[in-house]
């Protein structure tokens, strides 16, 4: 669609003031002056934009079609001319989803090609839960005067859509894993093969375990420790109630997608050393018998990893418009049963926008009941306004009151990284032990 | 270590005075910068008037980054932008006025176009006009000049003469039994007025002051207390005394009891020109009083007891123009009483009535009200629509460079440099214009960011032929023997022959 542009009324205006001022003030060199904004009226009446819609070729490419709920999605977007003409003016935008919102890049530019030019730009995507349609990239010429300007649509060849389930029926199989013990081992000594540690000497102990060595030595009774061959299971908690589905703004994803995207990282990773692992999603209804919670117990199989994956759809899914609200508390016997599924010594990775007091009842609940707890906290507080800046405070004291536990937290900006926020609290980690 | 610009002080000085939506990108607000500045200084240059390019450049950067920064957090930003700005709006106004009246029209005229173009080229980056900022601005000088205005009035009245009031005949027909100090039964009687006047103001205050239910529970009741005390004690004093006067007259004038001591006393109070002085003063003061408490009530509880965030540095530049205007009063009056003109005159007689104080904040309130006035053009021009959000900066750019244009015709400057300097500011417009548009269109950071210097380039070119053609219209309407008056209908006609023709070939 063409259309003139109005910008050099402010020409011909000027035009005026000149001439005005020249036959006030009886100066002729203002009157002529006042021909020179006229002149650039005249270039911009001569000059047009370049129609491109023919010429203009645009590809779209993605790191994945089908990423995980929360997950990133790269995108390239190129632009070809294969006119005979240069392109002196080009802005264009590519139409991003409406719901998904931009984490680094941007889909916006301004290009001048010349003839047989191409020129890319990427942008990330931050994925969530659903189908996602590209629109087409619009596309802006303009006369070197910037006085005439076309404006139309091109579809991008490529693919048109994002779908980020994590429904096994669409979702490509990870590695099922094995039988075989895993390498996640408890920090535990005990009877076993590896050495764990010297200790002192207990009535209890075993008598092939006492460090004779050390006693012919000093005359000191000591017992050597070896490390407990037993795998520690993980089950990875996914808060998914209602008041974890908030986001920071409407294109950002929801702290439950965040949680499903950060457990189904841990799950894939973890899996690759054969750990057993589980999920558990609060606030998930209907996905078996329990009520206000769902979980699939710590196991390697391939049908374990096909319900977990299952789970992980059913707890990203509670983000749709259409879906039940989930409970706003997790009913005591619930846990309890759950509790009951779980072998001693299983460690918890809870994962959780901590935006409410139950949250922090969660993970007291599970070191209450001997399970060891980390957690990962995707931070979705705008602070935009007092409101959210309220929010923002309330959760700031709940994590300082889960450090305070002694629980690990990983406070992940989502617009960081998760890998980078990962190491970057390792590495406060391993400064703080430093330290002391 | 390398920091970022938001880690260093001046980043988190600068940071939050930004502006996302009239952003010019950096290769066309260089370009403009360049062009702009230069010609405004060649102008400067040629006219002989340098000294006002460059105090109208500093003007204009100072204005931009004041109106910025009164808006911009509590204290810090409006403290230091008002302040800016107040002084700053004051001397981009008196300045060309009194130049102009020294006849340096043309170094006016430059310092305005300086004032025009830097506040201009400033809005390119910071939020200076548009989205606003110039009317928060307003908002925060008349804020001022509302706070200033009962101090003022609290000055007039503690340095009212009462004597020179009463002896004015244009107050004494209303006020003179009241305010003169007479003896006998009507000096009782306005006496006893004054006093019962006096008393009800005192009561009005007690009946608008804030309602004890709105303080917390230990103070609520010393509150209540000190009201209820200091409405019994005005009472007392006032009502009581009221009494007191006129029983003692009756007593002593009338049924001529106990006459003798009672009589100088009552006299010496009744003819008390001091007495009475003070008297109208507390009234006054507690009508004021009365008036603002009201007012701070319908305002409504969040203005009185929310603290605004105008308020401290409201309160502090108050403070601080009260004691200029207190402290240069004397010299201000000794000054009008030298000028031989009428406004000075009726100025100084004022002071003689209401002291030289009152004139003094009387004109620091006209002052601050006249800036506030004077900053409500651009918002003016913003609803005309000659100052859009996005494209204000520029068009501000163009409006100075025409100005220097014309001050180099009117102060007879070479004819081509005035030529380049209209074309200059088509330039710098059109670059600047161009800037902001694309910003509009693909955001401050977008993946690519060509085409900026292909388009001033373009520009320029088609400037460079303009300037050329017009030297040579100069110079051919200037090789033909015709007096100035024809050449000024033949160019004067061509000229819109030439706009309509442009015109209607756009259309």
């Amino acid at each position: 669609m063409f259309r003139r542009s109005l910008r050099w009324r402010v020409a011909v205006g000027a035009s005026f003031l000149l001439a005005a001022a020249g036959i006030v003030l009886v100066t002729p060199e203002l009157v002529i002056a006042a021909m020179a904004p006229i002149g650039y009226v005249a270039y911009s009446a001569l000059t047009s934009a370049p129609v491109v819609a023919d010429t203009l070729s645009i590809t779209r490419t993605v790191s994945e079609t089908q990423p995980s709920p929360g997950g990133v999605v790269d995108v390239r977007l190129t632009i070809e001319n294969n006119g005979d003409q240069p392109i002196p003016k080009l802005r264009l935008v590519d139409g991003v989803p409406a719901d998904l919102s931009v984490v680094d890049g941007s889909p916006r530019a301004a290009l001048s090609l010349r003839a047989g030019e191409s020129v890319s730009i990427e942008y990330r995507l931050r994925a969530r839960y659903g189908e996602f349609t590209f629109d087409p990239v619009t596309v802006r010429t303009q006369s070197l005067s910037a006085g005439s300007v076309y404006t139309t649509t091109i579809e991008a060849a490529g693919p048109e859509t994002v779908t980020a389930t994590l429904d096994p029926a669409d979702s490509p199989q990870g590695q099922g894993g094995g039988s075989t013990s895993g390498e996640m081992l408890i920090e535990q000594g005990n009877d076993g093969l590896e050495f764990f540690g010297i200790r002192g000497y207990e009535p209890t102990d075993p008598v092939h375990r006492v460090n004779w060595r050390r006693y012919a030595k000093d005359g000191e009774l000591t017992t050597i420790d070896y490390r407990n061959r037993e795998v520690s299971d993980v089950l990875v908690v996914i808060d998914a109630r209602e008041s974890a589905g908030v986001a920071r703004n409407q294109h950002s994803p929801t702290g439950t997608e965040l949680s499903v995207y950060v457990a189904n990282e841990i799950v894939t990773s973890t899996r690759n050393y054969r750990t057993p692992i589980g999920v558990a999603a609060l606030g998930v209804d209907g996905f078996d018998d329990n009520d206000g919670i769902a979980w699939v117990v710590p196991g390697t199989g391939r049908e374990e990893l096909t319900r977990l994956r299952s789970l992980l759809d059913a707890a990203a899914a509670t983000v749709r418009p259409d879906a039940d609200s989930g409970r706003a508390t997790v009913p005591a016997e619930s846990m309890l049963t759950l509790f009951d599924q779980l072998r001693p010594g299983t460690h918890v990775v809870f994962l959780s926008p901590v935006l409410d007091e139950h949250a922090v009842e969660t993970v007291r609940r599970f070191r209450s009941a001997g399970y060891t707890v980390s957690m990962c906290t995707p931070d979705v507080t705008a602070r935009s306004n007092p409101g959210a800046q309220v929010t923002a405070t309330r959760r700031d004291l709940s994590l300082a009151e889960l450090r305070q536990l002694g629980v690990p937290i990983i406070d992940w900006q989502p617009d960081d990284p998760l890998a980078e926020s990962l190491r970057q609290a390792l590495r406060s980690t391993n400064a703080a032990m430093g330290e002391t | 270590m390398s920091l970022s610009l938001s880690d260093t002080t001046l980043g988190r000085l600068l940071v939050p005075l930004l502006s996302d939506t009239a952003y010019v990108p950096t290769r066309s607000a260089i370009t403009a910068t360049v062009i702009a500045l230069g010609a405004v200084l060649a102008g400067s240059i040629a006219i002989g008037a340098t000294g006002g390019a460059a105090v109208g450049i500093v003007l204009g950067t100072l204005l931009a980054g004041a109106i910025a920064a009164v808006d911009h957090d509590r204290l810090r930003g409006p403290l230091v932008g008002g302040g800016v700005l107040l002084a700053t709006t004051a001397t981009v106004l008196g300045l060309p006025a009194y130049l102009s009246s020294v006849g340096e029209q043309a170094s006016a005229m430059i310092l305005l176009a300086g004032v025009l173009i830097t506040y201009g080229l400033a809005s390119f980056r910071i939020d200076a006009v548009g989205n606003g900022a110039v009317s928060r601005a307003i908002a925060w000088v008349v804020r001022v000049g509302i706070l200033l205005v009962p101090v003022t009035l609290v000055t007039a009245i503690v340095f009212l003469d009462v004597q020179q009031l009463i002896a004015d005949p244009r107050f004494v027909g209303v006020f003179g039994g009241l305010l003169a100090p007479r003896s006998g039964s009507e000096g009782v009687l306005g006496l006893s007025v004054l006093l019962l006047l006096t008393l009800v103001s005192l009561w009005l205050i007690a009946a608008v002051v804030p309602p004890e239910d709105v303080f917390d529970q230990p103070f609520r009741d010393r509150y209540h207390t000190l009201v209820a005390t200091s409405v019994r004690l005005a009472t007392l004093l006032f009502g009581g005394g009221a009494l007191a006067v006129i029983v003692a007259y009756v007593l002593s004038s009338e049924l001529e009891v106990a006459s003798g001591p009672i009589e100088p006393l009552l006299d010496a109070v009744v003819t008390s020109a001091v007495g009475r002085g003070l008297l109208l003063r507390l009234l006054l003061v507690a009508v004021v009083v009365t008036v603002l408490l009201r007012l701070l009530r319908a305002a409504g509880p969040s203005l009185v007891y929310g603290r605004p965030a105008w308020l401290p540095s409201g309160l502090l530049i108050t403070a601080i123009l009260v004691a200029v205007g207190l402290a240069g009063a004397n010299p201000l009056i000794e000054m009008l009483a030298a000028f031989d003109t009428a406004p000075a005159g009726r100025l100084v007689d004022i002071a003689a009535l209401l002291g030289a104080p009152t004139v003094a904040m009387g004109l620091v309130v006209l002052g601050v009200l006249t800036v506030g006035a004077a900053l409500f053009t651009l918002p003016a021009l913003a609803g005309l629509g000659l100052l859009p959000t996005y494209t204000a900066g520029p068009r501000l750019v163009l409006g100075g460079l025409l100005l220097t244009s014309i001050a180099m015709a009117v102060g007879d400057a070479p004819a081509v440099l005035v030529f380049a300097t209209v074309v200059a500011a088509i330039i710098v417009w059109d670059v600047g214009e161009y800037g902001a548009e694309l910003t509009a269109d693909i955001g401050t950071t977008p993946a690519r960011r060509d085409g900026e210097l292909l388009h001033a380039g373009g520009s320029l070119f088609v400037g460079i032929a303009v300037v050329t053609l017009l030297v040579g219209v100069q110079r051919l309407l200037t090789s033909v023997e015709i007096t100035d008056d024809v050449v000024l209908t033949v160019i004067g006609v061509g000229v819109i022959t030439v706009i309509v023709v442009a015109v209607l070939l756009r259309e």
